[in-house]
């Protein structure tokens, strides 16, 4: 009984329709934003001209960003910066890194050094409070797209600026100061922070990092949230000046300044033990992305799961954060490649086919969510990463096969039942009996 | 941010012996000084302190590193069970090889880094840096041996072996610059036995991916092209070899300063046997704009077409996807995201008169993020669509003709996080999915709950302990409607699992060269599935000396699957001793 249905086609229209509809909202938000005058940043340009300052419109008066330097401000050079009074024992560290090397670079001429990244810093040294200049360490929303702005000027080949606005973690205030330390040298890989790094899981630093983040982390937190007592006072970069005496034991920074409300990931059994000096790259991504995203990591701890934290793989195999591509596109899922099909299919090459008969939510091309119909990637309570045990993850779409005569004497799953064995796909049988 | 380039000194350039500067890459030697630039300069010494004289670098040049191990698994019980996930090395071992030269300066110029050197998993890659530019040469290669499929107890270990080459170049000018990467993956994968596809020979396939990725700076945007060829040799079964050409590009352009756009295209074209080629063509456009400081606004344009010569079932042909969202931050700390979207879908209905319907999805999402840094942070997202003129199915071989596809599909997630003072901090995660095909009246829903505390006991002992519990349900009136029970049908109760998880973690600084881990995971599935996996670990690690240290670990293991009855039982041993080096 085959019941033919009515021709219906949205094709060439419809797409027409749905671009057009995007492209005219896109035209008038662009235009609206073009005509905006920037506000945030003046500082981040170089000082115009009078002439061109007469063009401008009068404009609403609206106070000075404290965060940024005036558009004014000079370059002071590095040796300002290094004062041990001020930040010496930072640059102590930053210098053996590979981004001190390229920041010194004599082709950024006056800019070379810490104003690479911070921006003019005259306005810094004459200020009360020590704001005035670019602060990597303030997870707000303004800062995070200052923050990320300022690396993307090196790596666009990692980061696509149109993504990263998109980016759920963008829209958190994720920088990629949340998960990356360019200033010291904690030895991970990609500069990634690392809960527990030089020590058990759960002990954000050693001893010795801790007493540099932790003057710098006062100081953040007393200009950030105003909340423990005034702000420090200004010590004038002078050379050979003493070093800052150590804050009292109260002040130590909470995880959520260490570590941006990073939670320690308890050990699991593993094929590479977990050494804090030599962390393979897997670990510490997994380390980073898994002390946020708590459900997933927990879900990766079931029965069965893709060997994560057996150290066999990192999230970084599916998942790109810097691109907000992939799966379900209005959600972001971050993944690294442009589906959730293709990306299954780096590492499962053997389903991708194209096959004479295709089971259809695999390859469904929108209606469903192709792989994820079936599977829960992180890890799930059923075998083979199923959404439901056995045959219930086929009676989830094809119901009325559980009151279907042929079928009801059978046992078990469908496909281990030796019947439909090539679910994903099959070249010589409709009904997937066989590959 | 930087200052007018007017008042910079302009940086003369120095000619670049481009072979030595590739030789010097690809055998990781010293670059020759015609290749290397300009002397660097530490920060301190930059702007008008270039000319000051560099001071001596400290740091060593080179850095070795050796551990090796020792473990007994002391197993009981199923292999098949144990070796699930991964292979842990057992008996005498080497747990790390690793050299690192460094740079005066202190940076990683060449690694070769190899754990468990030997064993059936394995890690290794060997890293060549050059010091003036951020290119490299790395090549990694990975081995693993776990059980595929228990179900088969007695089978051979299933394998997957995977090589890596990346060749990165590009020159570091202090502005956007071009850059190159060549890529090589090799994988070799066999699954001796499935029991889903017994009495074939498992799976057991190669398959060689080649790309080369290009970006240069195009104007203020960035173009971005990557073609791929991934050839497919299966070894065993009725599937057929393929050869996959793939075509990316993107162009990211900004439009003055407030806006973004990029365009992408993707072609996938893949030939299986003598066939026709399949092809999925995807062009999409994307907009950023931000009209205001507190306003950003976006908007999707992604259009996929699908060829399928010789497929004879049912695919969606083309889909159309547009959405539009914006993201405003009334106050300093919080931000509302809101969105619609339409996806249009054309399918091919190969299955039944060959006809082409249409369908599409519409919906909307919503996210609301708040927070008062250093007291407490939440946030909130849902996202809700909805599937018009879901396909039918009027096939022969199924009783009933409406659509098989969920038709409703709604998920949430919210999360809460607390700092009550400056050592401990909450946090609770909810999540949440309902699926629906209202034409069948079938219903799958799924909600996650994960609370957890983290608290720093004192300046050396940290504990953090994490419950999380997922609850799985549906309706099951479909499958009950008619006279009886059927027969051969599972229970109703099993059709779904439920999952829970405790985690806890206690981490003490002994002194300040030992360090003491201690955890505790307990998860039980039940339901259709019921098994339940138990593993206390215990870790200490001391550093005797800067050139030795040595840890030691014990595990309690214990895993009980009950349909089919199967366990395990472990106590692994391990013991790590540990050379650390640095040489001039």
């Amino acid at each position: 009984m085959s019941v033919r249905l009515p021709k219906r086609r949205t094709g060439r229209l419809g797409a027409l329709k749905i671009a057009g509809c995007v492209g005219a909202f896109l035209a008038v938000s662009v235009a609206a934003a073009a005509l905006t005058p920037q506000v945030g940043a003046q500082a981040e340009k170089p000082a115009r001209a009078p002439a061109e300052k007469k063009r401008e419109k009068p404009k609403k008066e609206r106070p000075p960003d404290p965060d940024a330097p005036t558009p004014e401000a000079q370059l002071v050079g590095a040796s300002f910066c290094s004062a041990p009074a001020c930040h010496g024992a930072m640059l102590k560290d930053f210098s053996s890194l590979r981004h001190s090397h390229y920041v010194s670079n004599p082709k950024l001429g006056d800019a070379a050094g810490c104003e690479t990244c911070h921006g003019p810093a005259s306005d810094h040294l004459g200020d009360p409070e020590h704001r005035k200049i670019f602060r990597f360490s303030i997870q707000t929303r303004e800062n995070a797209r200052r923050i990320n702005e300022t690396c993307i000027k090196c790596h666009q080949e990692t980061v696509r600026k149109p993504h990263y606005e998109s980016l759920s973690h963008t829209r958190e205030g994720v920088s990629c100061a949340t998960c990356h330390e360019v200033h010291y040298d904690l030895g991970t890989p990609y500069l990634l922070r690392l809960p527990g790094k030089d020590g058990p899981a759960g002990r954000p630093l050693e001893e010795r990092k801790l007493k540099q983040l932790l003057a710098h982390a006062r100081t953040e937190r007393q200009i950030d949230g105003g909340t423990e007592g005034q702000p420090p006072p200004v010590v004038p970069p002078a050379a050979g000046a003493p070093a800052a005496p150590a804050p009292p034991a109260e002040n130590r920074p909470t995880l959520e300044i260490l570590a941006k409300t990073r939670v320690p990931i308890a050990a699991w059994r593993s094929s590479f033990t977990r050494d804090p000096h030599v962390v393979t790259k897997d670990q510490a991504v997994n380390e980073i992305c898994g002390s946020c995203h708590r459900r997933e990591l927990s879900e990766a701890r079931g029965l069965s799961h893709h060997p994560l934290l057996e150290g066999r793989m990192g999230c970084t195999a599916c998942h790109d954060p810097h691109r907000s591509e992939g799966g379900r596109l209005t959600t972001g899922r971050m993944l690294s490649r442009s589906s959730v099909s293709e990306t299954c299919l780096q590492c499962h090459q053997q389903l991708r086919g194209p096959f004479r008969f295709e089971h259809e939510p695999v390859k469904s091309g929108g209606i469903g969510e192709s792989c994820m119909e079936c599977h829960r990637p992180h890890g799930s309570p059923n075998r083979g990463m199923l959404v439901m045990p056995t045959r219930a993850v086929c009676l989830q779409c094809h119901v009325d096969i559980q009151r279907d005569p042929p079928h009801q004497s059978r046992t078990g799953s469908c496909w281990r039942a030796n019947c439909h064995t090539a679910v994903h796909g099959s070249n010589h049988s409709r009904e997937f009996f066989f590959e | 941010m930087n200052a007018p380039s007017r008042n910079r000194p302009r940086a003369r350039r120095r000619p670049r012996d481009a072979g030595a500067v590739l030789a010097c890459i690809l055998l990781g030697g010293p670059l020759p000084a015609s290749a290397q630039g300009p002397e660097p300069q530490p920060p301190t010494a930059a702007g008008e302190a270039t000319k000051e004289k560099k001071a001596p670098q400290p740091q060593p040049d080179l850095e070795f590193t050796a551990t090796a191990g020792f473990q007994d698994l002391n197993r009981r019980g199923s292999a098949a069970e144990y070796f699930r996930h991964h292979s842990p090395p057992q008996g005498l071992y080497a747990s790390l090889v690793r050299l690192l030269r460094r740079d005066p300066g202190g940076f990683p110029l060449q690694e070769v880094w190899w754990r468990n050197a030997g064993e059936a998993d394995q890690k290794g890659y060997v890293d060549l840096h050059v010091r003036n530019a951020p290119s490299y040469l790395r090549y990694s290669r990975e081995t693993a041996e776990f059980f595929a499929d228990p179900g088969v107890p007695f089978s051979p270990f299933s394998s997957r072996e995977e090589s890596r080459v990346r060749l990165h170049l590009e020159r570091f000018e202090g502005k956007p610059t071009p850059t190159l990467d060549v890529q090589v993956r090799d994988q070799d994968v066999a699954y001796p036995f499935l029991k889903r596809l017994l009495p074939d020979r498992g799976i057991n396939y190669r398959a060689q991916e080649y790309s080369i990725r290009g970006t240069a700076p195009v104007g203020p945007g960035r173009l971005y092209l990557e073609p791929r060829v991934i050839s497919f040799d299966n070894r065993v079964g009725r599937q057929q070899d393929s050869h996959t050409l793939e075509l990316n590009g993107e162009l990211a352009h900004p439009v003055g300063r407030r806006a973004d756009l990029a365009a992408t295209f993707e072609q996938i074209s893949t030939e299986v046997g003598a066939r026709d080629t399949a092809v999925w063509t995807t062009v999409g456009l994307r907009g950023v704009a931000r009209p205001t400081d507190r306003l950003v606004v976006e908007a999707l344009y992604r259009g996929q077409t699908v060829g399928l010569p010789f497929t004879r079932t049912s695919f969606a042909d083309r889909t159309d996807l547009g959405l539009v969202q914006a993201t405003a931050y009334p106050f300093r700390r919080g931000s509302v995201t809101a969105g619609v979207f339409h996806q249009a879908v054309s399918r091919e209905d190969r299955d039944g008169a060959g006809s082409t319907d249409s369908s599409s999805w519409n919906g909307g999402l919503l996210r609301v993020r708040c927070s008062d840094p250093g007291l407490w942070s939440f946030s909130a997202r849902v996202r809700f669509q909805e599937l018009a003129d879901a396909p039918a199915f009027p096939r022969l071989d199924t009783l009933r003709a409406e659509s098989l596809y969920y038709t409703q599909d709604l998920s949430g997630k919210a999360r809460l996080d607390l700092f009550p003072t400056q050592r401990l901090s909450l946090y609770a995660d909810y999540g949440h999915r309902t699926r629906r095909n209202q034409e069948r009246d079938t219903r799958v829903t799924m909600n996650a709950v994960t609370a957890g505390a983290v608290a720093q006991l004192s300046d050396r002992l940290t504990f953090s302990a994490e419950f999380s519990q997922q609850f799985w349900d549906g309706s099951t009136a479909p499958l009950r409607t008619g006279p009886g029970t059927p027969v051969g049908a599972i229970p109703l109760r099993f059709y779904f699992s439920d999952g829970s998880l405790i985690t806890s973690s206690l981490a003490y600084q002994v002194d300040r060269r030992s360090v003491l881990d201690l955890s505790f995971n307990n998860f039980i599935a039940s339901g259709g599935q019921r098994s339940r996996d138990t593993l206390a670990l215990l870790h200490f690690r001391r550093n005797v000396s800067p050139v030795f240290y040595y840890g030691i670990g014990v595990q309690i293991e214990g895993f009980r699957e009950s349909r089919p009855d199967r366990d395990y039982h472990a106590l692994p041993l391990l013991l790590e001793v540990g050379y650390r080096r640095r040489f001039k």
